[in-house]
């Protein structure tokens, strides 16, 4: 399965880059980096675990960031679960 | 009446250290005061050789042209803080570690930045430059981002890390980072970044003029977090914390290149 990139910068946020790999719409696996904000950083190893299984669509990922982020009290700033469903929508 | 340590803020007015030795001498601090054992700090410090720190989210394959470095003796190492990358070279360079109580602990992330961006607007001001806060985590003057900082929250402890620029080598730093089109739609670094430099002349190289923004610096920290300054060292216990860390985190290409470590 090859991996596919996107990097955005969605307006009044930071970079956000996505490498990603699906299979049958579904994601195998996500890794993100750029120049933003995440607290406590180790989070980011919860939402890119969490996105694995979910459909390639736009509203499904934004469903389960904002579930993972509540849940876990995850502070965003310079990103949002919007810009990385975007992103990971755009990745080829 | 004897004053107690969160009354105090301990400034050091460190020498130059190798890059993944200044990101532990850091991160040891913060666990002192986590600890209770060091009061809330202030490290201003220099790079020696020049080095790159990359934010903890990116991505030093994507951000950085480690090749370039290499060749030229640039320390590449990751910080513990979020953020961009950065060519430490010509700058002044900040940490401070404040327990997570009272004001600080109550405000948002968001506000955070704010407040503790606050103290390096006013030194810069008093300096003659008219620097302002532009939200996340910049201050502008002159239409051009001249310090930058970026924060992290672990074991209680608040750590800020900062840069003022006194100079900008924009060949330099085009050559050692790897900045993405999407990056500098907006402009690009070029006219978003200024320096004392370009604002304020030649001054900015004079050593008077850098020990005199320094201890302004201190003074405003000092004042927002309503402390006095004692002026100290590390601690023995920090040093050899420090050299532990140097070893096992940021020395180390588990952490810099894959993100990857087992924090003390």
């Amino acid at each position: 399965m090859t991996e596919l990139t996107a990097v955005i910068k969605a307006p009044g946020e930071k970079l956000l880059r996505v490498a990603v790999r699906h299979g049958g719409g579904v994601l195998s696996s996500v890794r993100m980096s750029g120049d933003f904000f995440m607290y406590p950083e180790e989070s980011i190893d919860i939402l890119e675990r969490a996105l694995v299984g979910v459909a390639v669509e736009e509203q499904a990922l934004i469903g389960v960031l904002e579930y993972e982020i509540s849940h876990n009290g995850i502070e965003l700033a310079g990103v949002s679960a919007a810009s990385i469903a975007r992103a990971i929508c755009a990745a080829k | 009446m004897r004053r107690e340590m969160s009354d105090m803020l301990r400034v050091i007015m460190d020498g130059p250290k190798r890059g993944a030795a200044n990101m532990a001498a850091d991160y040891a601090v913060l666990l002192s005061v986590s600890k209770n054992e060091s009061p809330a700090t202030l490290r201003i410090y220099r790079w020696r050789p020049p080095a790159v720190t990359i934010g903890y989210f990116q991505s030093m394959r994507d951000d950085v042209r480690r090749d370039e470095c290499e060749k030229d003796g640039i320390d590449v190492i990751r910080r513990i803080t979020g953020g961009g990358a950065v060519f430490h070279e010509h700058e002044i360079t900040y940490s401070l570690c404040v327990p997570l109580r009272g004001r600080i602990a109550v405000v948002s992330v968001l506000e955070s930045y704010r407040l503790l961006c606050s103290p390096v607007i006013a030194a810069l001001r008093q300096c003659g430059i008219d620097a302002h806060y532009s939200p996340v985590n910049d201050i502008v003057a002159g239409g051009g981002k001249i310090s930058g900082c970026a924060q992290t929250r672990r074991s209680g402890v608040l750590l800020q890390h900062g840069t003022i620029l006194l100079d900008v080598d924009f060949e330099k730093m085009f050559r050692y980072l790897n900045v993405p089109p999407e990056k500098s739609a907006d402009g690009g670094s070029r006219a978003r970044v200024t320096s004392i430099r370009t604002l304020a002349g030649g001054r900015a190289m004079d050593e008077h003029f850098i020990r005199g923004l320094e201890e302004r610096c201190a003074d405003e920290f000092a004042l927002l977090l309503d402390a006095d300054i004692a002026r100290q060292g590390l601690s023995g216990k920090e040093t050899e914390c420090a050299a532990e860390i140097e070893r096992d985190v940021f020395g180390n290409e588990r952490w810099n290149r894959e993100r990857k470590a087992t924090f003390l």
